[in-house]
């Protein structure tokens, strides 16, 4: 049955003349490695047609070989892989691909060949593959799952292979605004458009095809008596002449979204072997509407009978569209047509006209009109009417078996051309959740409720004729329009006819012999829907689950109907009642790198640069990502073996000498206002109102929960003047909770909060020279005695000869330090001042490795302790707590569960064997008992080498944590498969008095 | 979705967050039941399918708390006011600028 | 306009006339002037008197001299001065709002940018939500919107010019003005962009 006979390729099946290509331009190409040509205009689809390749694909599941079915998005078949190496793309549907100069395309799912694929032995087994595999298969012993079904089926299924390489291309993301959006350029689109252009609306026309027309280009008929891409060229010259009318080609409006916004993919280097330079490959497009208007026509649907899958059958207006605007032959001996409506009448016309033999035209009416059928008749066909075909033979099809009057018969053709309707494309007016609703007149589901703002119009609204659909077109613009409040001038519309189109409903070839698909590309078939039926799958939702029915990535747009249909029958209800067909976005994969948009590597966010980063980047600095913040992590010295060595050369000079540090990540809130010190006795724990202007104050928030929030200095600038510090994680987050409290909670108060974390470079000046290196920059006569200026002290001054700055004595790092903040533009000036100043002292710049590692060796709580599940008392600042005011968490802190004092709480941990290293993220378990859960007592949460104390030192949350102070457990890394012993201490390592940042 | 806010216009969604319940009133700190109060206004939220009155932050622009109303079954924004009008029209102050 | 334009450095498309322009504007005082509960009123009347001009309480920006105000909130502005020093302006500033207002210096906060050019729509229509259609976002009409996710308050100026064509101010914060140039000329480069190289000083 199977025999290789011909090859994949065969003579030329263009056709002489006609068709919309420009035979001038040739195109090579090559498919598996042939080379082939086409010509400007074709698709990849129809350039292999014509070059008789017939043969392009294998099927999903059964490695079936398959063809091309269609002429459109829809194609379920023809999917293959689109160039090589990093731009490798699969499952590339060929009827969408514009043939390029050098386009390399390669088949998927065959191994070794196209021709011979030995997985097509599946068919044999196609029993293993039939409805509810994937769930049966999940029951089998699962043992054998992944060892032996997986890679199998993995290995016969797979569609297509995803390129191994980073994607070269960029990708944009951009938004457009218009008064009516029109989704599809065929003749509803068309009219619809031009009518808007002349009302002076905004409007945006936009099409998947890279040439527009529709059914204008692909039926042939003729407007205003002449032929129709005549009138095509006409409208698209006036509307290019409108400046705010967008015509799109190459796009496809892929989903619908809430308050009239539209997705829609641009492919605007699809059509080249590689973007031209400063282009993007795709643009996804973010429209907002005011109106929109749906005019994306309707999709052909197969008749589901006996080898409906063979290369050579092929949907009646596809082979109509391939012959008429590609001028190519889908067949090339002859062709039968098998049809239950008017439509493939029209089709089998055309072929005839254009010379291609019709043998037989097969439909399932016993009646037909006579001005349909005559021109037939008369270029010699056969007219098979009350007829169906039951089978289909040969590798690539070379006979047709028909059922008709009772009798079998056999044609000889090479093409079948198949019609089962039209099914309108209401796939968009889905998308919001509202469902299509059945028509019986037609035949087909209608658009139902739809989305707000859009009207659907022409063959998507069931208006087939060509006449309708313009008719339609210009009065649904209009009526949009006069909506918006638009003056529409009436204009006489173009002159066409309407095509006939008549039908009878018709599915299923009961009498079909061999496998009669339903959904061809996940190889859902007749039979497999007979079993869900028998299994009680009957339920449409169930349905698609069971037999995967609709689930590829076509969404079954050739399918769904045809299997409802077909388990209407099975059941003896009405389609309405077995269910309706819905369509989720997008309605034609989009590659998820258009959804990334330029959003990628570095990009992936926006990066914020301290306003010491030029200097940093001269000192050698090695940057870190904090948040959005690109930060010095540490400053390597020629000689240095690795960074811990320079992050313990940093600390120490710290600790010793001086070191500076650039802070200005920190988030800085400028509160102004009579009710500046209300706002932060009720966002702080701790009280304000008593606070001495010139002064600072640590202060730490909480959620309404109770869990702290963040933490950080406010100083007092004046009486009703503060300058809030926030972590640099959290700046964000509490200007939000500000603007919360002032807006929502408590909108009486009147203080007022900028932002200012811009606004200035701050720089930390720690260690015992961190006095003397700053004298020699402040202005005179400011005094930095400890005395006048002492810790917690808060200043504004000059510094550097008037220079405008503020002066914090705060210390992060136990030292005497401080904290100078200039206007950002200066800060590179000053950070250049301080290392001149503080040279004789060894200043030396530290990164936020060190920062790390001086604030775990003060037992400071940062992020890692910060983590929203830890309480004021959890991290030893419950003392701070007012008992005199009320503020945000109060009342929830107090809940019995988070003052339970076996709760985890911070403490300090180190290695009892000296060498031993600590790992953050450890499980503390008592000595002597198993490392499960149950015994599970806390985790380190930050771990450090601390130079000062030669040993690494960890901070932990503990269970009951400071009662276990001297106490010995394990940390155990599961992860690592490390344990060491530990002993509970304070988590203030150095210094514990704090005597030093006080000197 | 897109916001309609009173003071930039209409925004997609994307420039705001949203708290959820804009209908909750911070309880009285001082009241005998204040934990059982404050347990249901941290927690306790209803779940309606319908018209929802919800608080959205509109960070992505003129940073104003807004109370939005919003069907919950299709998204349809029926009203966006500032929050700080609601809570000072209620507490009888001053109104905002 | 035209001397910047000859130091400006091309990114992108060489050929033909840049599609986008981009010019910093140093040397401008900023601030934040946020009102105090209630006080808008009182405060425009104050500030109209000082500096001759009508507070905007929309997104807007209304100048008289070499002073401006944009409105980027309710009772919130973006206050400037071509000629000023920032913390002189912001004393001047809570001098005329007497207590009805609160004014924060942001000269240095803020990174200020002219952008022009044929292209321009086009160009942000990469990385900014909102519509700049001439006919909706109107002559010293703002906005605070984010560009390709950075915070951006943008104003439209006269530029000289079509009167389609697109002209405005675009003030971006310190830390992520390097970010924003990257994105911005990204957008830009199909066009031909201009950029002047102070801008990424
Ligand atoms: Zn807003």
């Amino acid at each position: 049955m199977t025999a290789p006979t011909a090859q994949n390729t065969g003579p030329s099946r263009r056709l002489a003349k006609g068709g919309l290509i420009d035979r001038s331009q040739p195109l090579e190409f090559d498919f598996d490695g042939r080379p082939l040509s086409g010509v400007a205009g074709d698709t990849l689809a129809s350039a292999l047609l014509a070059n008789g390749v017939t043969l392009v694909g294998r099927s999903f599941k059964y490695h079936r070989p398959r063809g091309i079915l269609t002429a459109g998005s829809e194609e379920p078949n023809a999917l293959v892989e689109l160039r090589s190496g990093a731009r490798r793309e699969p499952n590339t549907r060929a009827t969408m691909v514009e043939l390029y100069d050098r386009l390399s395309a390669t088949s998927q799912n065959r191994w070794p060949s196209l021709e011979h694929d030995a997985l097509s032995i599946n068919r044999l087994a196609a029993p293993l593959f039939g409805a509810g595999f994937y769930y049966k298969t999940f029951m089998w012993p699962a043992a054998l799952w992944e060892r032996l079904y997986e890679p199998l089926i993995r290995r016969a299924a797979g569609l297509g292979r995803a390129a191994d390489h980073e994607d070269p291309d960029r990708y944009e993301k951009a938004t457009a605004h218009c008064d009516l959006l029109v989704i599809g350029a065929g003749p509803a689109g068309l009219m619809a458009a031009l009518t808007a252009a002349r009302s002076g609306a905004r409007v945006i026309l936009a099409d998947e095809d890279f040439r527009l027309g529709g059914r204008l280009l692909s039926d042939a008929p003729e407007v205003d008596g002449a032929p129709a891409p005549l009138w095509v060229d006409r409208v698209l010259g006036e509307l290019a002449s409108f400046p705010d009318v967008t015509v799109m080609p190459r796009t496809t409006v892929f989903g619908v979204y809430d308050g009239g916004t539209y997705g829609a993919v641009e492919r605007v280097s699809d059509h080249r072997a590689e973007p031209l330079p400063w282009q993007p490959r795709q643009r996804l497009w973010r429209i907002v509407a005011r109106r929109s208007l749906l005019a994306a026509g309707a999709i052909e649907r197969p008749i589901v009978f006996g080898g409906n899958d063979r290369p050579g059958v092929m949907m009646a207006g596809a082979m109509r569209a391939y012959a008429n605007r590609f001028a190519v032959a889908a067949a090339r001996e002859a062709v039968a047509v098998f049809a239950n409506n008017d439509s493939a009448w029209s089709a089998a016309r055309d072929l005839s006209r254009l010379g291609v033999r019709v043998a037989a035209v097969i439909d399932v009416r016993e009646r037909v009109d006579p001005a349909l059928t005559a021109p037939l008749a008369a270029a010699g066909a056969r007219l098979m009417l009350g007829s169906r075909v039951i089978a289909t033979s040969g590798k690539r099809l070379s006979v047709v078996e028909v059922l008709t009057g009772g009798k079998r018969e056999t044609l000889k053709v090479d093409g079948l051309a198949m019609s089962g309707g039209w099914s309108p494309t209401v796939n968009l007016t889905c998308h919001l959740g509202s469902r299509p609703v059945w028509n019986d007149a037609l035949s087909a589901f209608l658009p139902g409720s739809l989305p707000p703002g859009m009207t659907v119009a022409g063959a998507a609204n069931g208006r087939f004729g060509l006449a309708a659909c313009l008719a339609d077109g210009a009065a649904s613009a209009t009526a949009a329009l006069a909506d918006l409040g638009f003056a529409v001038p009436s204009a006489a519309l173009p002159r066409a006819d309407d095509d006939p189109a008549g039908l009878i409903p018709f599915w299923h070839v009961a009498e079909s012999k061999g496998a009669a698909f339903v959904d061809h590309q996940n190889d859902v078939t007749a039979k497999d829907i007979a079993i869900a039926h028998r299994e009680g799958f009957r339920a449409v939702e169930h349905l698609k689950r069971y037999t995967t029915l609709g689930m590829a990535t076509d969404q079954g747009k050739t399918a769904n109907l045809t299997g409802l249909a077909i388990m209407s029958a099975l059941t003896g209800k009405d389609i309405p009642e077995t269910g309706t067909t819905m369509f989720r976005p997008p309605y034609s994969p989009v590659a998820i790198g258009a959804f990334g948009g330029s959003h990628r590597g570095k990009a992936f966010r926006p990066t914020r640069l301290t306003p010491t980063h030029g200097w940093a980047t001269e000192h050698g600095a090695v940057f870190v990502e904090t948040g959005p913040w690109l930060r010095a992590q540490y400053f390597p010295r020629p000689g240095e073996r690795d960074w811990l060595e320079t992050v313990n050369r940093e600390v120490t000079a710290v600790r010793t000498g001086v070191g500076l540090c650039d802070v200005s990540t920190l988030g800085k809130i400028d509160i102004q206002g009579p009710d500046a010190a209300t706002l932060l006795e009720r966002v702080y724990i701790n009280g304000w109102s008593g606070l001495e202007v010139g002064k600072a104050r640590y202060g730490v928030m909480l959620r309404e929960d109770g869990m702290v929030m963040d933490d950080g200095t406010t100083a007092r600038l004046g009486p009703t003047h503060f300058v809030m510090t926030t972590t640099t994680a959290n700046a964000v987050k509490v200007f939000q909770h500000l603007e919360h409290a002032l807006q929502v909670l408590w909108p009486e108060l009147d203080a007022r909060i900028a932002s200012v974390s811009d606004q200035w470079a701050q720089i930390a000046v720690a260690g015992p020279k961190a006095r003397e290196t700053l004298a020699r920059i402040v202005d005179a006569p400011f005094d930095l005695g400890n005395a006048a200026f002492p810790y917690m002290a808060a200043a504004e001054l000059t510094v550097l000869g008037g220079l405008r700055a503020r002066l914090f004595r705060l210390s992060f790092s136990g030292e005497l330090a401080y904290e100078i903040a200039v206007p950002a533009r200066q800060g590179d000036r000053l950070v250049r001042a301080l290392m001149d100043a503080g040279a004789p002292f060894g200043i030396t710049p530290y990164g936020t490795e060190a920062l790390g590692v001086l604030r775990i060796e003060k037992g400071h709580a940062a992020g890692n302790e910060l983590n929203g599940q830890t309480t004021a008392h959890d991290l030893g600042l419950g003392r701070m707590m007012s008992g005199k005011k009320d503020f945000i968490g109060r009342v929830m802190s107090n809940r019995p569960g988070l003052r339970d004092p076996d709760r985890p709480a911070l403490v300090g941990l180190r290695p009892l064997p000296p060498g031993a290293r600590l790992r953050a993220g450890s499980h503390l378990i008592p000595v002597g008992q198993p490392t499960d859960a149950a015994n599970d007592q806390g985790y380190l949460t930050s771990v450090a080498h601390s130079p000062t104390l030669g040993h690494a030192i960890g901070l932990a949350l503990l269970a009951g944590g400071p009662r276990r102070i001297g106490e010995r457990l394990r940390a155990v890394d599961p992860l690592r498969n490390e344990e060491v012993e530990v002993e509970v201490c304070n988590p203030v390592f150095v210094d514990p008095q704090g005597e030093k940042l006080r000197v | 979705m897109r916001i309609p806010c009173p003071y930039c216009g209409p925004r997609d969604a994307h420039e705001f967050t949203c708290l959820g319940d804009a209908t909750l009133t911070r309880p009285d700190p001082a009241a005998p039941d204040a934990a059982s109060a404050f347990h249901d206004y941290v927690y306790r939220r209803d779940n309606p399918a319908g018209p929802h009155r919800e608080l959205w932050y509109h960070g992505g622009g003129c940073r104003s708390w807004l109370e939005v109303t919003r069907d919950t079954r299709t998204h349809a924004i029926t009203d966006a006011r500032f929050a700080a009008d609601r809570s000072s029209a209620a507490q009888g102050t001053e109104d905002r600028p | 306009m035209s001397d910047s334009r000859l130091n400006s450095v091309r990114h992108g498309r060489a050929d033909g006339a840049a599609g986008v322009r981009a010019t910093p504007l140093h040397h401008r005082a900023l601030a934040t002037l946020v009102a105090g509960r209630g006080q808008t009123a009182a405060l425009a009347e104050r500030i109209g008197t000082r500096f001759g001009l009508c507070l905007p309480t929309t997104p807007r920006r209304v100048s008289s001299g070499s002073v401006a105000f944009v409105g980027v909130g309710p009772g919130r502005w973006l206050a400037m001065d071509e000629t000023g020093d920032g913390l002189a302006f912001e004393t001047a500033l809570v001098e005329a709002a007497a207590g009805h207002a609160s004014a924060t210096d942001q000269s240095d906060g803020l990174v200020l940018l002219r952008l022009s050019g044929p292209d321009l729509r086009r160009a942000l229509a990469k990385g900014i939500g909102i519509d700049l259609h001439p006919a909706v976002f109107r002559l010293g009409d703002a906005a605070t919107t984010p560009f390709a996710l950075i915070g951006t308050t943008l104003w439209r100026i006269d530029g000289g010019g079509h009167a389609h064509d697109l002209t405005v101010e675009i003030a971006v914060a310190r830390s992520y003005a390097a970010d924003f140039l990257q994105a911005l000329t990204e957008a830009a480069a199909e066009f031909g962009f201009d950029l002047h190289p102070t801008a990424r000083g």
